[in-house]
């Protein structure tokens, strides 16, 4: 279960990260077996040990990231058009739910 | 189907969305100010080496929500002070002064005193800032003092404050207030404005347009040191050549049997000293040469001219297209990667600022009932804008 906490806090991906137990392939494996997993699933227990992965430089990194945007319709479209949509900084959900809304560069 | 996303369309303008769909980051609070998370998640993104990771849409988001989070306190506290600093040293220095210090300057009293206050309030508030800063970063940090002093953009930000506050205070305690400029003076003036004025490429890091130009700027200083360490040891042993060349450079008067005469003149060497002679040197590798020098009938002509050619080879034709290539391969780079490395600035400067600005973060909770989750909005749209 490498993603639940010991006594101390720690998961195993962060022990994994430890300098003295640093083991770049059991993250690659670790990150390639959760990257697909269904929303709302893990992602507070991952949050220190993505930083101890950026100041390594691990790889499959940016991957893994760009693989946890998950696609999630809850919204209904109503709410988006009640807020007229004008630009990006007006284009935010500010009403029920208490959620951070913002746009980034396209897709494409 | 076209498809329009939120920053393509202009200011004011209206459009009918088709489709809305919403993605979430499942990582949550990485993009919140008061999180000790992403404290962490930002100081890990601006020491990394690794460019490509501001590819990632995630780290992009998150580095916008942080900086929309200290956007203002920015203009508020760096830009603005800056600008007001920069308009009132400069009226001082270029305008004020100047006349303060002529024959009938008396008139220039009241306002000299009041760019003097002004100068050194702004001083003197800039270096509490920087030490309140400085205090910030190594509570926050384990390394905060090597976070600080690593960074140069501080030296310029902290040099001219402490020079405006010596100078000012020199010329009023020393009673020279009324006297004209010196040449010291002059230089210390020079120095604190040419600061002030790099404290703006700081301050241009900030904008999307011109952060991977600093950048740029940057990075070429860093990837030609090596190319700098050999063009300037070439330009020191081309010009100590010339000065022991330059040496003897014209015949010294002789009779008929070949012997010096009594009242001979020592000849004038060709450079006064070894400066002279290595700035010789860098300004024939610049193109700016002069031969005249080397006369036709002194005895070290040919070697004079050998040298001549040589340097105008090495430095100029071979070294400095040298560094013309080896600036383009950085010019490239950095133009494929614009966008990465604009993301990557305001990471540093996020990184900085978090510290002094944003709220004190908070310990983790275990098992939080709340998390706040990033969000992703994208939008399709059909035809053309609808007008309302």
């Amino acid at each position: 279960m490498p993603i639940i906490r010991d006594q101390h806090g720690k998961t195993a991906i962060d022990i994994a990260l430890e300098d003295s137990h640093y083991n770049k392939h059991f993250i690659q494996d670790f990150f390639t077996g959760i990257k697909d997993y269904p929303i709302f699933s893990f992602g507070r227990q991952l949050e220190f040990a993505i930083s101890v992965c950026i100041r390594r430089s691990h790889a499959g990194l940016v991957e893994f990231l760009d693989a946890r945007l998950k696609k999630y319709d809850h919204f209904h479209k109503v709410d988006w058009q009640k807020n007229k949509l004008h630009k990006e900084r007006k284009f935010r959900i500010t009403a029920t739910q208490k959620v951070t809304v913002f746009t980034v560069s396209p897709w494409s | 189907m076209a498809k329009k996303l939120f920053h393509t369309v202009g200011k004011g303008e209206l459009f009918k969305p088709k489709e809305i769909s919403t993605r979430v980051f499942d990582i949550p609070d990485l993009h919140l100010k008061n999180n000790k998370g992403s404290f962490e998640f930002m100081n890990a993104l601006a020491r990394t080496d690794d460019i490509n990771l501001f590819s990632s849409k995630v780290v992009q988001v998150v580095i916008k929500e942080r900086w929309r989070q200290v956007r203002m306190r920015i203009w508020m506290f760096r830009i603005l002070p800056w600008m007001a600093w920069m308009a009132t040293f400069q009226s001082w220095s270029i305008y004020v002064l100047p006349h303060f210090s002529d024959v009938d300057g008396a008139k220039y009293r009241s306002t000299n005193n009041l760019c003097q206050i002004l100068l050194v309030i702004f001083a003197i508030a800039n270096i509490v800032s920087q030490v309140y800063n400085f205090l910030r970063l190594i509570r926050y940090y384990r390394h905060g003092h090597k976070i600080y002093l690593k960074n140069l953009w501080n030296y310029f930000d902290l040099l001219p404050q402490f020079l405006i506050l010596i100078f000012v205070g020199y010329r009023r305690t020393e009673k020279r207030d009324s006297e004209p400029l010196s040449a010291f003076d002059s230089q210390i003036l020079s120095i604190i404005c040419l600061c002030i004025w790099v404290q703006s490429f700081s301050l241009l890091r900030m904008f999307e347009w011109s952060g991977y130009f600093v950048r740029m700027i940057i990075l070429c200083f860093w990837d030609v040191r090596v190319f700098g360490a050999i063009f300037f040891g070439a330009m020191i042993a081309f010009g100590n050549s010339f000065f022991l060349l330059g040496r003897q450079l014209n015949p010294m008067d002789k009779d008929v049997e070949g012997r010096i005469l009594q009242d001979a003149e020592a000849p004038e060497p060709m450079f006064p000293n070894f400066f002279q002679a290595v700035m010789y040197t860098y300004k024939a590798a610049m193109g700016d040469w002069d031969t005249d020098a080397f006369g036709a009938d002194n005895n070290s002509r040919v070697l004079l001219w050998f040298n001549w050619l040589l340097v105008t080879i090495v430095a100029l034709i071979i070294l400095l297209n040298l560094l013309i290539a080896i600036v383009s391969v950085t010019f490239e780079d950095v133009m494929n990667t614009a966008a990465e490395n604009s993301y990557y600035e305001k990471a540093k400067i996020i990184r900085d600022l978090q510290s002094a600005y944003l709220e004190m973060p908070t310990t983790q909770d275990r098992f939080p009932i709340i998390a706040f989750y990033p969000f992703l909005g994208e939008v399709d749209v059909e035809g053309d804008e609808e007008e309302e």
